[in-house]
């Protein structure tokens, strides 16, 4: 009966999320039209758009946190506190609400999105009016260089899209490219959460028993000479920075998995 | 394959194996440049500025997109040529 209970709790308390994600992207991007409508300067009013954002994501995750739906540990150094402006920042994508944590923790930060996300009803407004960058453009690349030389960092997926087990990191050169040509240094940020929630392909009530627990961390800025042999062809590069990339995360995960304490390791039932 | 062509082939086959550290085995005119050979539009942007310092032709980004597989390419640069 508890457990039946527990779980209608979940599916409401999963729907008043989606629902509050949903008003609030509408809302925002009211608010950040009227903003924009403001006689201030293109930098002011982009970096009190993405500071609403900001809080935003925040207020998102205690809500979820409230509502018993997961727990979290941010760990990531904010890109304002990067030394060297302009950094990208990459994440291994399990879950829906990745990008969510990543713009929980930083307050002035530019994304890569999904190209369904510019046009789409509930979102369009708000990563036009943030200044994100739409992967479908054919002048990506050059938009994402541009910003990072204006000092501005970037949040990217390499693996754009969700993976469906941790270790997939099928990971794309999008952000190697952007990397390479801007010669600008990489923010590692692994995202795990036990059990993994919100994957790719499952219904969207579909929440983990008690919820779960999200961890996202920040490794140390990785500098591209200090990953790849500068020198080769920028095709080369952008090979061999990607699969450095996919190395590090592999480790990065392997380790991690070490640190679970042995209550969290599943442990197949005994039968006697 | 014609010898014009061919010299062509030679010199783009040479230019993929140092841009895009291919294998000799992969390199094959029926090869498609996306699918088989991993070439993007990132890197054809790299191919192309490559291809032109070895065989000197005016040929625009968008004459070269048309190209699907290496066949193509060497057939484009051969009549320009």
């Amino acid at each position: 009966m508890l457990i039946r209970l527990r779980r209608v709790w979940a599916v409401i308390a999963a729907a008043i999320s989606y629902t509050t994600f949903g008003i609030g992207a509408l809302l925002l991007g009211l608010v950040f039209r009227l903003i924009d409508w403001l006689p201030l300067s293109l930098t002011k009013k982009q970096r009190w758009i993405r500071h609403c954002i900001h809080i935003s994501c925040l207020s998102f995750i205690n809500l979820m946190r409230f509502l018993g739906l997961l727990t979290y540990q941010l760990s990531v150094t904010s890109t304002d506190k990067v030394k060297e402006s302009g950094c990208i920042v990459v994440a291994n994508h399990p879950s829906l609400i990745d990008a969510v944590f990543i713009l929980a923790a930083n307050k002035n930060i530019s994304c890569i999105v999904k190209g369904a996300l510019w046009n789409n009803f509930f979102t369009s407004a708000v990563v036009k009016l943030a200044g994100y960058i739409p992967n479908d453009s054919k002048d990506f690349i050059e938009i994402a260089v541009e910003k990072l030389r204006m000092g501005d960092s970037i949040l990217i997926f390499p693996e754009g899209t969700r993976n469906t087990y941790n270790e997939q990191l099928d990971f794309r050169r999008g952000a190697a490219n952007i990397a390479v040509v801007a010669n600008a240094p990489i923010l590692p940020v692994l995202i795990t959460s036990n059990p993994r929630a919100l994957q790719k392909g499952e219904k969207w009530y579909s929440i983990p028993d008690g919820g779960s627990h999200f961890s996202i961390q920040s490794g140390d800025l990785l500098n591209l000479t200090s990953c790849i042999d500068v020198t080769r062809p920028r095709t080369v590069q952008y090979r061999h920075l990607t699969r450095y990339l996919k190395k590090h995360y592999l480790a990065w995960l392997a380790n991690t998995s070490c640190d679970k304490p042995k209550h969290e390791i599943n442990i197949p039932n005994q039968v006697i | 394959m014609n010898n014009d062509k061919q010299a062509i082939f030679i010199k783009a086959k040479s230019i993929l194996i140092d841009l895009f550290e291919l294998d000799d085995a992969v390199i094959v005119p029926e090869a498609r440049l996306y699918e088989d050979l991993d070439i993007d539009s990132i890197d054809a942007v790299d191919l192309l500025i490559d291809l032109k310092k070895e065989v000197d032709v005016e040929i625009s980004p968008e004459q070269f997109k048309a190209a699907r597989t290496l066949g193509d390419v060497v057939d484009i640069f051969a009549e320009l040529s």
